[in-house]
């Protein structure tokens, strides 16, 4: 089995999936802070959409496209110090869409007239799930750029963390389909779009006049940026599956996040994808036995129950400044009880769901339930210590 | 809100929609109505929490009064060429569903007005009572309910454009349709809540009808209580407890600190979802729901339909 450690002194690429909500972002953060701190590499994290907290904890006032580099400054109040150096950048899918038909774009003309085409926007947010592609691409980019050791990524919220993988593959999936041909003619085409003249006629009848031409259009501009574009997507593909890339799947001990994170590592395996690690997120500190508590427990209710007792040690904890009514400690030990119990309860819970990630990943390790929001470097390089110890 | 024809759930991936579009629903159905829920992803959550076979597109009663479906373009698509334009023959051109879905893709709105006319159209067929939707994710909720207003500004003429009216008079109108929004005490799921409600009020005319904020962790003592734990709970104080009872209880004064931690969090983020929606145009319902998370799920959903009648009565 190997650590956190392990992962975090690997050059390469990690990618951070799992279902909505289980810390993905916070995990993210906390890799790159551990590994900018334990090793001197040059770390990068892209997220997608920080809490404000967590990107005021790295420091920034707010993630922009363009990466950042996160200073030393903002350790010195801590007992732990940058060895490396940690950059941060968030996803903006428009913006980089923008860059990508800049990038691609055969000339100016074009590129204007892509950038400035109303169903652009429309298509920037949603097509072939685009968000998912960007989130990729900005991890070939900064991987391409050479100005870092280690990438990690936090995935964009989806319907389906597989998407992601995909994402690659669709695009060039795309610009191969016969159903863009067909729309977009191209010279040896010119037949086939004969024959596509009746299914205009159909669709401005279904649809209203004129849509799909529009869309003809634009998709006829598209393809002029095919070679870039498809070149790029297969690049990415490649990155995906190089041994250099590992993927982290991140999970709650609740069923739901639970069942997705079995579904996607199942899936990555399929795929030959290197996963490396599974991330149960909020466990209950492990200091707490439910052995322990569960004794405390019975104790405490046993002794709620004896007035002696209770008046006895409501006394004792009674000083000049706090009068302790022995009702009310009567009331508070059961309530101690309850939580102990209660704790124990979910313990056992968590413990039966760690089997299953135990089952699905070689290697997995373990984050505690926290009593406040991540707000400050501390909190990060806390998190990235608890995940190093497992 | 139950009182509504259409209801959409909504929220930040991971607060639980499903779970409360599920309890809804039971709610529902225990006050005597005839309920559909639709699920928007096809990602087999809903079957899973009813504890029933996989959902198709056609609507199946999975038990008495609670019929479910799940959302599907391309069969919505085909039902809506079917019906409004009774032209079933071109329904059946091979290649012409791809070709929509293709268009669909790209033309804002297409997709959005197939899915949502669906569910109108079921409002305005009148089989059930209500029809409750498992939507998708916040990022998606306005774009879908605005659908049929976005595609008319889009397509100035044709059948979809007209299509797009009846529609709109169902999501506009607050007495008909409305959306949930729910939230968990968590700063991201707290900001994308109110994110959202204030793009509903200033981009679409539908109506918010609830926050719901789930898995909001009970309170743990009363504050006279508090005081004792306070006491008990002083390190100086410690020892001389261990040695009353004769048993160190720390653990489990720190095991109900955990509880406390975490509901004075809940607290804290409550009161910031309370006092961001306060800048916009009120809400008429305001629920929490207590936290069942490690609950089996079908438990959890009649626990939670239990809570949301009583809230709702």
């Amino acid at each position: 089995m190997t650590a956190i450690s392990d992962l975090i002194q690997r050059d390469g690429l990690v990618v951070v999936c799992g279902s909505g909500g289980v810390g993905k972002t916070s995990v993210s953060a906390a890799l790159g802070v551990l590994a900018a701190t334990q090793t001197q590499k040059r770390v990068l994290v892209l997220t997608v959409d920080p809490a404000k907290r967590l990107a005021n904890a790295l420091g920034l006032s707010a993630l922009g496209n363009t990466e950042v580099q996160i200073t030393p400054e903002l350790f010195k109040n801590s007992k732990t110090k940058l060895r490396g150096t940690l950059a941060a950048a968030m996803i903006d899918t428009k913006a980089s869409w923008d860059e990508l038909i800049i990038r691609h774009a055969p000339d100016e003309a074009t590129r204007n007239t892509v950038l400035q085409n109303s169903l652009y926007k429309n298509l920037t947010e949603r097509f072939v799930h685009s968000h998912d592609y960007i989130a990729v691409e900005r991890l070939y980019q900064a991987h391409a750029s050479g100005a870092y050791d280690l990438i990690i990524v936090d995935t964009p919220p989806s319907r389906n963390a597989l998407t992601i993988l995909d994402a690659p593959k669709r695009m060039q999936d795309f610009f191969s389909s016969r159903l863009l041909k067909l729309l977009t003619p191209s010279s040896q085409w010119q037949l086939l779009a004969l024959a596509a003249k009746p299914f205009y006629e159909i669709a401005d009848r279904l649809l209203g006049k004129g849509l799909l031409r529009d869309v003809a259009e634009f998709f006829t501009l598209f393809r002029t940026m095919e070679t870039g574009f498809v070149e790029r997507a297969r690049n990415v593909e490649q990155l995906l599956h190089d041994s250099k890339t590992s993927f982290v799947v991140v999970t709650t001990l609740e069923d739901a996040p639970l069942s997705e994170a079995e579904f996607l590592s199942i899936a990555l395996k399929e795929r030959n994808f290197t996963t490396s690690f599974a991330i149960a997120n909020r466990v209950i500190p492990k200091e707490l036995k439910s052995g322990a508590l569960l004794k405390q427990a019975e104790v405490l209710k046993q002794l709620r129950n004896d007035a002696e007792f209770t008046s006895e040690l409501a006394g004792t904890l009674t000083s000049s400044e706090t009068q302790i009514d022995a009702n009310l400690l009567s009331q508070t030990m059961a309530t101690i009880a309850n939580y102990a119990q209660a704790t124990t309860q979910i313990i056992e819970h968590q413990t039966a769901l760690l089997d299953r990630v135990a089952a699905f990943a070689n290697n997995f390790t373990s984050a505690p339930m926290l009593e406040t929001d991540i707000a400050d470097i501390d909190g990060l390089i806390a998190l990235g210590e608890s995940l190093n110890i497992g | 809100m139950l009182d509504r024809k259409l209801l959409f759930i909504t929220g930040k991936g991971g607060v639980g929609k499903s779970t409360v579009a599920a309890s809804l629903a039971r709610a529902a159905v225990a006050q005597g109505k005839k309920v559909l829920l639709c699920e928007m992803d096809a990602k087999g959550a809903l079957s899973k929490l009813l504890q029933t076979t996989e959902l198709g597109f056609v609507p199946r009663e999975i038990s008495p009064n609670l019929s479910a479906m799940t959302m599907n373009t391309q069969d919505a698509l085909r039902e809506y060429v079917g019906i409004f334009l009774k032209t079933p023959l071109i329904a059946a051109i091979p290649g012409l569903a791809g070709i929509f879905d293709f268009v669909a893709d790209a033309a804002p709105g297409v997709k959005e007005v197939l899915v949502v006319g669906k569910l109108c159209y079921e409002v305005r067929k009148g089989n059930f009572d209500i029809v409750i939707v498992d939507a998708e994710s916040t990022g998606h909720i306005v774009a879908q309910v605005a659908a049929p207003t976005t595609l008319r500004n889009f397509v100035s003429i044709g059948p979809l454009n007209e299509q797009t009216l009846w529609m709109t008079e169902i999501l506009e109108d607050p007495q008909k349709t409305g959306v949930v929004v729910v939230a968990t005490c968590e700063e991201m799921a707290v900001n994308e809540a109110i994110d959202l409600v204030a793009a509903l009020q200033s981009k679409t005319n539908v109506d918010t009808a609830a926050i719901v904020v789930n898995r909001v962790p009970s309170e743990v003592f009363t504050k006279s209580q508090e005081v004792v734990f306070a006491q008990l709970n002083l390190a100086k104080n410690k020892s001389i407890v261990a040695k009353k009872i004769g048993l160190n209880i720390d653990l489990a004064l720190q095991a109900t600190d955990l509880g406390r931690a975490r509901r004075n969090l809940a607290t804290h983020h409550i009161s910031w979802l309370r006092s961001g929606l306060a800048q916009l145009q009120p809400i008429k319902d305001f629920l929490l729901l207590p936290d069942f998370s490690y609950e089996a799920s079908d438990v959890l959903v009649n626990k939670l339909s239990s809570e949301l009648e009583a809230e709702l009565s």
